[in-house]
């Protein structure tokens, strides 16, 4: 899923090691959610959006993705 | 002493056990090699059990103390993986062997077959009993 974690970290001037610390996993899970390859709990967003002082619907684009995943539902012509 | 020393000190019990039994069964019954090799497998199990018995450990403890939400989401979706190859394996080997059977007429690889066949049978009634429970507890 597409997010802004990659750029709110780098805003805030905290390595993948530094954000890792603050919310408690691996750096290799940070590096894996910066890419996208695999989504986070809720409480792990939570804590993500907490320390970047932003919401996860912003953080994790929630609107624009959902766009993208109601076109899964949308009647085949 | 504590359930996790218990639990580990049994299983060193275990081990020793299966390392005197293979080193019984390759002196009585002929210096045979698979014995020496079953006395090897004893070993390194006792090994890695005196080791975890000593610093108080188990492996799944060990692995959950230091896991985060990704590793947890990794090991599920490689046991999975490694369940769905299981399957395909026993499949594949069961029906080679029952096909020896038939151009062979040996009954042992139908003894073989059959048993693949019943480790399919069995992980498949798991399945439905796991699946069941998680329907109902998730």
């Amino acid at each position: 899923m597409k997010n802004k974690i990659r750029e709110y970290r780098l805003k805030k001037g905290m390595t993948q090691q530094q954000l890792a610390e603050a919310v408690h996993v691996s750096t290799r899970t940070i590096i894996s959610l910066e890419q996208g390859k695999y989504n986070p709990s809720l409480m792990l967003a939570y804590r993500l959006a907490l320390v970047f002082g932003t919401t996860i619907e912003d953080l994790y684009c929630l609107e624009e993705n959902m766009k993208e995943e109601e076109k899964k539902y949308e009647p085949k012509k | 002493m504590n359930p996790k020393s218990e639990r580990n000190l049994i299983y060193v019990i275990v081990s020793i056990s299966l390392l005197i039994g293979s080193f019984y069964a390759y002196t009585t019954k002929g210096y045979e090699m698979k014995y020496l090799i079953a006395a090897a497998f004893a070993f390194g199990l006792f090994a890695v059990n005196i080791f975890l018995y000593r610093k108080n450990v188990g492996f799944k403890d060990d692995l959950l103390e230091n896991a985060d939400e990704r590793d947890l989401y990794i090991v599920m979706k490689s046991t999975q993986s490694t369940l769905k190859f299981m399957n395909n394996i026993c499949l594949v080997f069961g029906v080679f062997f029952l096909m020896l059977y038939s151009i062979t007429n040996n009954l042992l690889f139908m003894i073989v077959g059959l048993t693949l066949f019943a480790l399919i049978v069995i992980m498949f009634i798991t399945l439905l009993i796991t699946q069941s429970y998680y329907e109902k507890n998730s």
